[in-house]
């Protein structure tokens, strides 16, 4: 586990790092950056005092990305659109402020102004992904694939009209896919790290509730933890805490947008832990057939589980004793057996009384109680599926942890509600 | 014409007295043999009349609380105040006995504890059963002996000469009502809560695997109209904690509200069933467990040669509470022992038991000297037809033990009956006995190694299971 733990430890601080590294694309030391030692007048508002001279591009020519590679970016880095116009001189002055970037035909907006960058003869653009352009973005990331990590685009340019109202129209393309960008949708080195994270949390919530009691009721410290039930409570609460979490992985890697968790998903995941503090609650409040069985075990001297393995333990010495060379005298052996039948008996005991609060396996704990089959165990376990399939659908496809009706919620409330209601009487059954 | 009797159904709870239940059942009716209140016992120059503690709080229906002396000798010395002497006993040493018990950690023995008695309104289930059919003021256990010796004389006619549980060879050697019913192609079962004392039997243990069954059976059958012959039915004895079960046989110190329970339980079972109108109904105490009585027991005849400490049971024990239902029996009967053929009157003892259902069926010659001259009950079944139906059924209190009240019978030390059960236990085979050879002989049981009433329970109770097959 430590392990475990330290591996997404790591994950985190190489997200950070990286992160970091990634801001610190900065200009000043970028191939490319703002134009800060040239005075705007100069170069990115060329036009400004001379605009009777300034070239019109009319063509893409290419497309770079901030190191002057052949353009392959993503959110949150500088696309260089490098233009050219009639003459073929290359471009020297530019009024950038005036273009407009466009992706298949649609217009990104409310990015940061762009800058001309003279050496690349480009148009810098940074690609931000604001609430005015979202639906631009979830339509080229959203529902991403792994086989496919970037996308095809293509970029072109508009120049923005003199009235401010007037929409602006895509007129500056380029040729023989000199427009075409190849848009990163999952950074390999950003998919990596968030696989180790999302893999290392399922690991600790699923994967060692095998062994452990994460997941499972503990109803009676002398079962061992393998053999304990599932709960229905906590194995809701720790879906909705893993699929939150994804999403929420997902999302930043893909936006490197941290504000991602809605309202409804904080109202699911309060939903269950309120579930699983309520049944914790009539767990420990009403005397049960759990409470009744530790009484009598705890009365056999079984207080845990190691009460148990010492009498095992205790039984293997005696066999061994009577199979020892030189054999027992008949009347250390008519002892023995005597003493080993004792505890056989107690061992039975154990088992026979421990029995129904043996796990049947996971689907089976989770939906059925002492009694057999249970409907409100099943209904909370069904809309849980439901629900969570409908949110996993919503943050794949739109980018964007699903705004739930009230109605739907209400729905969960009232199912886990009635969970928690009969668990009452089935804990006195 | 006689009565058409097909079911017998003997219900034997646990040590109490006739005056400790029923002694004031009938307090205006000189021809009933209860308790006038002017009877008393004195030790250390104090008296301690008997007496009633109004109201039935659990510490009430747990008197007396600790348990009384039920050893021959504690008896001896209750009904003597020392050793045997001619009778009629005195039944003045009830109060001293109990005072000079060993100490335990249930409490102080309170002399006046054994000299409580409960009213009718106190125990409402055997109290109506009682006026609502027959009640016998004259049924003594057959020996001033602990629960062993009276239960074997319920199923044998004799202990064998053994006075206390400890003695007894187990598995028990005399021939039981139980194998003379198989014999004769009858039908028996005894129906159990957690481990059957009857099962110690040794001529019943090839039958045992189809014959001892849970109690949930007895209300199965009743309910399907498929009652055996002869049904007997053992109370729980020990405390489960696993189940939250607390005993329900009346021995003291348990209350015997949960007495009452299973008294209602098997009466209701009974009337509702198919075969009511055929079916005889015996509630009854194996003795009286130190609690006080005002009769002394009568001279008896011994059933076999054997004898210990000098006593050969030519000595009944204290009277018991002694309930008979039937339809055939008119409602507030007092049912008195009729002369014998042999113009002696003998009271009725657990013997009646397997006279009535010997004569009843058939069964053939008597198991001892004792069951021969033992009244049965068949002339209390005096009514032409089946016509006193009686209550339709009995409501018992439906109070549930406290956590705390099932620990603290589960902590105690065992008592008499549950050290010699646990004990016993041990010697049981670990299957049910497939043929004569399976069955090992008598021996001297072990030991109890068990300190508390949940550890006796686990062992008796697992054993029992392995034993039966269940």
């Amino acid at each position: 586990m430590n392990k475990a733990v330290a591996a997404i430890l790591l994950a985190g601080i190489l997200t950070s790092a990286l992160y970091a590294a990634d801001q610190a694309t900065a200009p000043a030391t970028s191939p490319i950056s703002p134009p800060a030692t040239v005075p705007p007048t100069d170069q990115t508002k060329v036009g400004a005092g001379t605009g009777s001279q300034q070239e019109k591009p009319d063509t893409i020519s290419g497309l770079l990305d901030s190191k002057g590679n052949h353009a392959c970016v993503g959110l949150n880095e500088k696309l260089l659109v490098q233009l050219s116009a009639a003459s073929a001189k290359p471009l020297t002055h530019l009024d950038a402020t005036k273009y407009a970037l466009f992706f298949n035909g649609q217009e990104v907006k409310d990015l940061p102004d762009a800058f001309f960058d003279p050496k690349h003869h480009s148009l810098v653009f940074v690609l931000k992904r604001t609430d005015k352009n979202r639906d631009l973005w979830t339509s080229l990331l959203g529902s991403p694939s792994l086989s496919h990590l970037t996308r095809q685009v293509t970029v072109s340019l508009g120049e923005r009209p003199t009235d401010t109202k007037a929409a602006v129209q895509s007129t500056i393309s380029g040729t023989d896919g000199s427009d075409t960008l190849e848009l990163k949708v999952l950074p390999p080195w950003r998919l990596g790290i968030a696989i180790l994270l999302v893999a290392g949390v399922i690991w600790l919530v699923f994967a060692r509730a095998r062994k452990n009691t994460t997941l499972r009721d503990n109803l009676l410290p002398q079962i061992p933890a393998a053999r304990q039930t599932y709960s229905l409570a906590r194995w809701q609460m720790a879906f909705w805490f893993v699929l939150v979490f994804c999403s929420f992985i997902f999302l930043y890697i893909i936006t490197w947008d941290y504000n991602t968790i809605s309202q409804q998903a904080l109202t699911l995941m309060g939903i269950s832990g309120g579930t699983a503090l309520a049944a914790v609650a009539v767990d420990v409040a009403k005397d049960s057939p759990a409470d009744a069985v530790d009484r009598g075990l705890r009365a056999l001297g079984f207080n845990s589980y190691d009460d148990v393995v010492r009498v095992r333990e205790e039984i293997a010495a005696r066999q061994a004793e009577l199979q020892s060379n030189p054999p027992p005298s008949a009347q250390r052996i008519a002892q023995l057996q005597i003493e080993i039948r004792d505890r056989q008996i107690l061992l039975r005991t154990y088992e026979d009384r421990i029995r129904p609060f043996l796990t049947q396996g996971w689907f089976k704990d989770l939906t059925t109680d002492l009694n057999g089959a249970a409907v409100h165990r099943l209904q909370v376990f069904c809309w849980t599926w439901v629900l969570g399939l409908v949110f996993l659908i919503g943050v794949y496809r739109d980018l964007a942890m699903p705004e739930f009706g009230a109605t739907l919620l209400v729905l969960m409330g009232i199912s886990s509600a009635g969970y928690v209601g009969f668990k009452y009487p089935e804990k006195n059954n | 014409m006689p009565a058409q009797i097909d079911h017998v159904v003997v219900l034997m709870l646990e040590n109490r007295s006739f005056d400790c239940m029923l002694g004031r059942l009938y307090p205006q009716d000189p021809d009933y043999q209860g308790l006038t209140l002017n009877e008393s016992n004195t030790y250390a120059g104090t008296t301690y009349p008997v007496w009633n503690d109004s109201g039935m709080s659990a510490d009430t229906a747990c008197i007396p609380t600790p348990d009384p002396g039920e050893s021959f000798i504690d008896m001896n010395e209750q009904l003597f105040g020392g050793p045997p002497a001619p009778a009629p006993a005195p039944m003045t040493g009830f109060a001293a006995n109990y005072a000079t018990q060993p100490p335990s950690s249930d409490g102080p023995f309170i002399p006046a504890n054994v000299m409580h008695y409960f009213s009718p309104e106190q125990v409402p289930m055997i109290s109506t059963l009682a006026k609502a059919f027959g009640v016998c003021d004259q049924w003594h256990a057959s020996a001033p002996c602990q629960t062993w010796p009276n239960r074997f004389f319920a199923h044998t006619g004799t202990a064998l000469g053994h006075v206390d549980n400890h003695t007894f060879p187990i598995p028990y050697p005399a021939p039981s009502i139980f194998r003379r019913l198989q014999d004769n192609g009858k039908t028996w079962r005894v129906y159990f809560h957690d481990m059957p004392q009857s099962g110690l039997l040794r001529d019943i243990w090839l039958y045992a695997l189809f014959h001892f069954k849970g109690f949930h059976q007895f209300l199965a059958d009743a309910h399907t109209g498929s009652l055996p012959n002869y049904s007997f039915i053992e109370p729980r004895y020990f405390t489960d904690l696993f189940l939250n079960n607390i005993p329900n046989d009346e021995h003291p110190p348990h209350n015997v509200v949960y007495g009452e329970r299973l008294i209602a339980a098997v009466y209701n079972a009974v009337r509702s069933s198919p075969c009511w109108k055929s079916t005889l109904l015996i509630i009854t105490c194996d003795e009286h467990g130190g609690c006080y009585d005002h009769v002394p027991p009568p001279a008896a005849v011994r059933p076999d040669p054997y004898n210990q400490y000098g006593f050969g049971f030519d000595r009944y024990g204290v009277r018991v509470p002694a309930v008979i239902v039937s339809p055939y029996v008119p409602p507030g009967s007092k049912i008195r022992p009729p002369p014998n053929a042999d113009g002696n009157t003998y009271p009725f003892d657990h013997t009646s038991i397997i006279a009535t259902v010997r004569n009843l069926f058939g069964l053939g010659a008597p198991l001892t000297a004792r069951d021969a001259v033992a009244p049965d009950l068949l002339a209390a079944l005096s009514l032409a037809v089946p016509a006193n139906d009686g209550p339709p059924n009995i409501d018992p209190s439906l109070i549930q033990p406290a956590v705390s009240e099932l620990q603290t019978r589960a902590d105690a030390s065992p008592n008499g009956v549950q050290r010699s059960l646990s004990a016993a236990a041990a010697t049981l085979p670990t299957n049910p006995p497939a043929t004569d050879e399976d069955i090992p002989d008598p021996a001297p049981m072990p030991p109890n190694p068990y300190s508390t009433v949940a550890t006796a329970q686990a062992n008796a109770t697992a054993r029992t299971q392995l034993f039966l097959g269940t």
